[in-house]
């Protein structure tokens, strides 16, 4: 997989829009729960590409196989997010856990995500996976600072699912089309 | 109203859900490498079957179901050509006896040899099939190495000049010659690989006799025309078209891979690894409404042709770069498949042969053997 195609793959599997309709409302906690989101999601992914050898060892699967599996993840995450209504803040935690609960879990940290980090973890390993995860990271931290209005960020939302999208459908044929 | 727990329950079917339809595209792959003593086994045992299987007059056992014991008949004389030269294959390669059941089946094809008007064809009949002359060309260009008998050279070079006539002004071959008409004008998938293959290697042993001149012409076609013109979709691995290439760079003035055809050498590389892990994915179970049956001793057998090659041409050119470990984990699980899928049995017509659905070919035999004596020298260490 090319840098450009794991980078737009992350762009698209980081759904910035999403993340940031279930931030909470009120700027302090927006804030605190963006950072607290944007570091839990950081370390997952760098844990995620730290054991992908293994993992991939472990399920018997090949690096091609590994990255047709995450663009597949990514490919039925993007129909879900182009289709299913945004999601809210509540139910949640409260303050800046909220960064870890809806925004990490269940709205950011998708098996998309996971499937991506292990994928491109397994081929350029941690510091690579973390480096085309940083600019997904900071479109997130733009987007949920601004407060972008909700007809917006709906916008925002379905266009990344659509790109997200089209790099699954290209992270699969980069699997089949490998050796 | 929605609680947290309700939400993260939602969340991990979802979670579920998509797994589920990553397990059913993707699924574990039964690989491991042989060892040399597996591989020289199940190669000695494929030889063994051809000489069980060989008839007085050097005709093998064509088609046979072990499952009701019935020799199912049928022949296929480009099938008898690629048979002979496995075996002349396998005894360069150190497997006694092979060339003895070789020179048997040697004798039928020489008995088959038809005058048309284009020069000498292989074939029963009127109709001529170019592979036939090719595979057989090759087989005897295998024995001449083996054994440097050179009694066969006018025939070789008649059959060389017969290919090279076969082939269009475009490069396109004509997969058939009719004995009294000349060549037909149609197209097969793999007969062009087959006589590129020949052609390139009667150019090594008779370099005066210019077969590298339609040789480069047919190559070219192949390269940059033949899948457009004659088989758009889907696109097949033509482990023909590996060895050709990799007896073309042994040629003294051989020729260099420009972008066409390194383009198509890494689509080739794309489809055999995608089929290598295609295949190893069907073990039976769940997997056979995945994945459908194991696929034939040929049809793996070819994987580990192609590999093969590709990765004895790289061994002197570099070709393949970073490539090269994947392609060789590819192959090992080719042969690694083919080891553990080799029948053993009391049974003469069944033991040392390859089965799918409780049927074997005698190409089975050959493809498997050609795949494990190319892949022999590449197993990663």
């Amino acid at each position: 997989m090319t840098t450009q195609l794991a980078l737009l793959a992350m762009l698209g599997a980081l759904n910035s829009g999403r993340i940031s309709a279930a931030a909470p409302v009120s700027v302090v906690d927006r804030r605190g729960a963006l950072t607290v989101c944007v570091g839990a999601l950081l370390v997952t992914i760098a844990f995620f590409a730290w054991v992908s050898a293994p993992v991939i060892d472990a399920l018997g699967v090949s690096e091609p196989d590994a990255r047709i599996a995450a663009g597949i993840a990514l490919l039925v995450v993007a129909i879900r997010d182009m289709a299913a209504p945004g999601p809210m803040p509540q139910p949640g935690l409260g303050g800046s856990l909220a960064g870890l609960v809806p925004m990490m879990v269940p709205v950011a940290f998708t098996p998309a995500v996971a499937a991506l980090a292990i994928a491109i973890g397994a081929e350029s390993g941690v510091v690579g996976t973390v480096g085309v995860a940083v600019p997904a990271l900071l479109l997130i931290t733009v987007v949920v600072v601004l407060a972008i209005p909700p007809s917006w960020l709906s916008w925002i939302t379905r266009s990344t699912a659509l790109l997200a999208a089209v790099a699954g459908v290209l992270v699969t044929l980069d699997g089949v089309r490998s050796i | 109203m929605r609680t947290l727990r309700n939400r993260l329950g939602r969340a991990l079917l979802g979670w579920i859900l998509v797994f589920g339809v990553m397990a059913v595209a993707v699924h574990p792959e039964d690989c491991r490498t042989p060892t040399a003593i597996e591989i020289d086994l199940a190669a000695e045992a494929a030889v063994g079957w051809f000489g069980a299987n060989i008839e007085t007059e050097g005709r093998f056992l064509y088609r046979y179901d072990r499952d009701r014991r019935v020799d199912e008949g049928g022949y296929n004389e480009p099938r008898h050509g690629g048979v002979l030269w496995a075996l002349f294959q396998a005894e360069r390669a150190g497997v006694p006896g092979a060339a003895g059941i070789a020179d048997q089946g040697l004798g039928w094809a020489l008995d088959r040899i038809q005058p048309t008007p284009i020069g000498p064809a292989f074939g029963e009949g009127v109709r001529l099939q170019t592979g036939s002359s090719a595979l057989l060309l090759a087989a005897l260009d295998e024995r001449r190495a083996l054994t440097g008998d050179t009694q066969h050279d006018t025939l070789m070079i008649g059959l060389g000049r017969t290919l090279a006539a076969a082939i269009n002004d475009d490069g396109a071959l004509d997969a058939t010659i009719h004995r009294d008409s000349g060549p037909m004008g149609d197209r097969s998938a793999f007969f062009p690989g087959e006589a590129l293959w020949a052609l390139a290697r009667l150019h090594i042993t008779f370099p005066d006799e210019k077969f590298d001149e339609p040789a480069l012409r047919l190559g070219r076609y192949i390269v940059e025309e033949r899948d457009e013109v004659e088989r758009p979709w889907p696109p097949i691995s033509d482990h023909w078209v590996a060895y050709a290439f990799e007896t073309m760079d042994r040629w003294p003035d051989a020729p260099s891979i420009d972008f066409p055809a390194r383009a198509w050498i890494d689509r080739q590389l794309g489809l055999l690894g995608l089929q290598v892990r295609y295949e190893s994915q069907r073990v039976g179970g769940i997997t056979t409404l995945t994945r459908g049956h194991n696929a034939s001793g040929s049809g793996v057998g070819t994987l580990g042709e192609g590999i093969g090659n590709w990765l004895e041409l790289d061994s002197r050119t570099g070709l393949l770069g970073r490539d090269r470990d994947a392609l060789v984990e590819r192959g090992a699980c080719a042969v690694g498949l083919l080891v553990d899928r080799q029948a053993r049995s009391d049974d003469p017509r069944t033991n040392g042969a390859w089965f799918r659905l409780g049927d074997t070919q005698m190409d089975d035999q050959q493809h498997a053997l050609s795949a494990l004596l190319l892949m022999r020298g590449h197993l990663p260490t």
